[in-house]
């Protein structure tokens, strides 16, 4: 021992060894400390795995449940569909007004059910559903970012759904998880680049993804919206609650045939029909005399002054309905009716045959054509999917009416819509009018 | 440097024909920076292994509930009509049973929030802010109110906010003349410590524009303790009655008022795989095994309920009438799945924390305040909560009922 004394020549370590052992001890610190953050990874890699595992479970059932309004899809942010290259509609919850945000839920189900022959790509903006609490409470945000500081840290993903029909075999869904969403991506996403893009792309694709796939019976149908009705067929499901049991005696009282001479203003009707489905409806002024109605003088709307409780002959309602004219057996359909004045109607479907003008015929309107009954309707209606039942007694269905699906634009500002053939609309007969469909529920 | 770190003199040269001993200081400054070293790695290791204990706690609580979960969904899979009467008319086929809660929702027993409710740290008496321990205060045209004061200021408006900052204004006589009255608070200026009834305020959400209800709503997480039962049909026809009890005593939620707490735990009881001629006996069986469980005490084994899983907050099961045009989840008190009708499909949502937070709850923060009022113990639990919410699992699934119409 050698306490606090200098020793003079005593040989010691070179520099040479010095460096060596000291490059040998930061070595093993540097390899020590390497090991750490691979650890903390694989555990976070771990839960988020675990995670997406329960995501993918309530997906699944989501998208077999046919459109339920769970309030879980409004933890859906933005949900973007791409019918081809550049062709990319997309939309944002918090851009919708609150009736459209109110319908988010089953429109997201619609959007993301979609058969990828359709609509080849479809991805979802998701909040993670399960998790940590926190992640669900500080991952809630509005239209200005996350509600609460924290809330970029929440998980979330991007999902990817495919929709492949399998013939009689049912379809195959596969869902696809993309995460996580850094701030990057986020910045991305914000300044207009598609989430097929982000995903599919070697260069900006997110860290992780992985891929669940189940066969299921089930095929995806088209919602029928009511761009697919005819003027009829709206008429009759605007009628009545979806879910709604009515029989043939209450669907006859909601659809009354109203006859031109039974005045249900105390002016019986008749009507001049030109060669080019024109209707100008004359009003029966009485001819009174000596307190007794002897006869009416038939007078064009221009004509009459000061009648008193006079209504219109036509309303909006009647659009879509039959217009039947005495000694005709022809079913005209009324296309439109004048909206300043009611006593003017144009009619559809050619083959007009035009009544003298002076006096005119009388007329009726009606939901029925001439030969057809409420059962010949209700039947047509069951292939169309509107109604179900039958003895009787039938269900109203629904339509798919979404202001939502209004809000699914592409860069040009064209609503989302895919033209189907005939055959897309299996096991129910295709849509006479239009066939544009934007969602998709499984069946 | 390099030198009294390995106890050696620099020789340039390269030789070292003469070994010697260390002297006293550099043994010294040898042993001083192996301490540090050491503490280092230490500390790296004390935090490595913290790391590894939460992840572990997280894992083993999301193996648990996701075990729990399964359960759940697969007997609620098989949930089935049997169509049944007693002497109290048609039985339900599920139905959501209210063990005394009562309140707009069949068995909600409150939220937990980041937001609300807010715990007031600090009142200053000269310009009347108050500071909020939470990560932000309410905002400027919240109504609040403090549940603890009974004072005429226990309800009223925050004028402005900031950050976590805010100042707030009542009419304590109702005339129309609005004051702060944290201005002069205690009599003194300066920044004082709040009284226990001026310690916690809340968002009076009957009381706010809708706009901040909705954001409250979204930063909120609703707390349900579900008491559900239901019939199956998987191979056999059961009765099942899922419960969410105390954590030692289905029961009821605490076992006594000094010990209360948010989190008990989920309970449930499956009868004999019978013919459906014998679910009502089996049910009957069931009532009558839970009146050998004693209900104020805890239930070393207990008959009428086994424990699926301790440490929960939250178990919510909602349920999809196929006939309802909107299809929409509901838990309905009078439940109208009766005859033939079954749901179409079922929600359940479940929420569990990890067992140290429990611990941490339930044995250190009881022990912390041994002797205070139960709500005050109540009150630190939740705010130990809302704390700590990473560490509480939410767990959501939407079960399709087999056969049931779509």
């Amino acid at each position: 021992m050698n306490i606090g004394r200098q020793r003079q020549g005593e040989p010691g370590f070179t520099i040479p060894e010095v460096a060596l052992a000291v490059g040998i001890v930061a070595f093993g610190l540097v390899a020590v400390f390497s090991i750490l953050p691979f650890g903390l990874t694989a555990q976070k890699d771990n839960r988020e795995e675990t995670i997406i595992r329960y995501e993918a479970e309530y997906w699944f059932a989501v998208l077999q449940s046919g459109g339920q309004s769970l309030e879980a899809l409004d933890r859906v942010e933005t949900v973007e569909l791409g019918l081809g290259i550049g062709d990319v509609y997309r939309v944002n919850r918090f851009d919708l007004d609150e009736s459209g945000q109110a319908a988010w839920p089953v429109d997201v189900c619609g959007w993301l059910s979609a058969p990828d022959n359709r609509v080849p790509a479809k991805y979802a903006l998701v909040s993670s559903i399960n998790g940590s609490l926190f992640d669900r409470l500080n991952g809630a945000r509005g239209k200005q970012g996350h509600y609460l500081p924290g809330g970029e840290f929440a998980f979330g993903y991007i999902l990817e759904t495919r929709i492949k029909p399998e013939g009689d075999k049912g379809t195959r869904l596969s869902l696809t998880f993309h995460w996580p969403i850094s701030e990057d991506v986020e910045q991305s996403l914000q300044a207009g680049q598609s989430m097929a893009g982000l995903a599919t792309n070697a260069s900006t694709r997110l860290a992780n993804q992985k891929t669940f796939s189940i066969l299921t019976t089930q095929r995806p149908r088209p919602a029928l919206s009511y761009l697919n009705l005819d003027s009829r067929q709206q008429k009759f499901m605007h009628a009545g609650l979806a879910g709604e049991i009515v029989s043939i005696g209450d669907l006859k009282a909601r659809f009354p045939v109203r006859h031109s001479l039974k005045a249900w203003d105390g002016y019986p009707r008749r009507l001049v029909l030109n060669a080019q489905g024109g209707v100008t409806v004359l009003t029966g002024v009485p001819i009174v005399e000596n307190g007794v109605t002897t006869g009416y003088e038939w007078k064009k709307p221009g004509e009459i002054a000061n009648l008193p409780n006079l209504r219109e002959a036509m309303g909006w309602e009647d659009q879509g309905l039959f217009l039947q004219v005495a000694g005709q057996q022809v079913d005209y359909p009324i296309a439109r009716v004048n909206l300043n004045n009611g006593h003017f109607a144009s009619l559809s479907g050619g083959g007009y045959v035009p009544t003298v003008p002076a006096i005119g015929e009388p007329y009726r309107i009606s939901f029925l054509r001439l030969a057809e009954t409420w059962e010949d309707v209700l039947s047509d209606f069951q292939r169309f999917g509107l109604v179900e039942g039958s003895g009787g007694s039938y269900r109203y269905g629904s339509v798919y009416d979404s202001p939502a699906s209004r809000g699914m634009t592409n860069a040009a500002g064209n609503v989302f819509g895919v033209m189907l053939d005939a055959a897309d609309y299996w096991p129910a007969q295709s849509p006479s009018t239009n066939r544009t469909c934007s969602a998709w529920f499984l069946e | 440097m390099f030198g009294l770190v390995f106890g050696v003199t620099m020789n340039l040269d390269g030789n070292n024909r003469r070994a010697a001993g260390f002297t006293l200081v550099e043994l010294m400054g040898a042993v001083l920076i192996s301490l540090i070293v050491i503490l280092m790695l230490y500390q790296i290791f004390d935090r490595v292994q913290s790391v590894f204990v939460v992840s572990q706690n997280r894992a083993r609580a999301m193996e648990q509930g996701r075990v729990a979960m399964d359960m759940v969904v697969t007997d609620l899979q098989a949930l089935a009509a049997p169509g049944l009467n007693d002497t109290g008319g048609e039985v339900a086929n599920i139905e959501w049973v209210d063990d005394g809660n009562t309140g707009e929702s069949i068995l909600k027993a409150g939220y937990l929030s980041p937001v609300r409710p807010f715990y007031i740290t600090a009142i200053d008496a000269d310009t009347g802010i108050l500071q909020v321990e939470n990560l932000i205060s309410p905002m400027a045209g919240d109504t609040l109110y403090f549940p603890d004061n009974a004072t005429p200021n226990r309800v009223g408006r925050v004028t402005s906010s900031v950050d976590n900052k805010f100042t707030y204004e009542t009419d304590p006589d109702g005339d129309g003349r609005w004051v702060n009255p944290f201005i002069g608070y205690k009599g003194a200026s300066g920044v004082h410590e709040p009284e226990p009834s001026e310690q916690r305020a809340e968002v009076h959400m009957e009381a706010i524009p809708h706009h901040r209800w909705r954001f409250y709503q979204a930063t909120a997480q609703d707390l349900y303790r579900h008491h559900v039962r239901f019939f199956t049909n998987d191979e056999g026809w059961r009765f099942i009655d899922y419960k969410f009890g105390g954590r030692a005593n289905y029961k009821k939620m605490d076992i006594d008022s000094a010990n209360p707490s948010p989190v008990g735990a989920l309970w449930v009881y499956r009868s004999r795989v019978g013919p459906r001629s014998a679910l009502l006996d089996e049910r009957t069986d069931h009532f009558t095994l839970m009146s050998y469980d004693p209900s104020g005490r805890e239930l070393k084994e207990p008959v009428g309920y086994a424990r699926v899983m301790d440490g929960v907050l939250h178990f919510r099961v909602r349920a999809v009438n196929p006939e309802d045009p909107g299809r929409a989840l509901a838990s309905p008190k009078n439940s109208y799945f009766t005859g033939t009708l079954k749901p179409s499909h079922v929600e359940v949502e479940l929420a569990v924390l990890d067992p140290k937070l429990v611990e941490e709850m339930e044995v250190l923060i009881q022990q912390r305040m041994e002797g205070e009022p139960p709500a005050s113990i109540y009150h630190a639990k939740l705010r130990h909560l809302a704390q700590n919410m990473d560490r509480v699992y939410f767990y959501k699934q939407i079960i399709p009922v087999k056969g049931g119409k779509r």
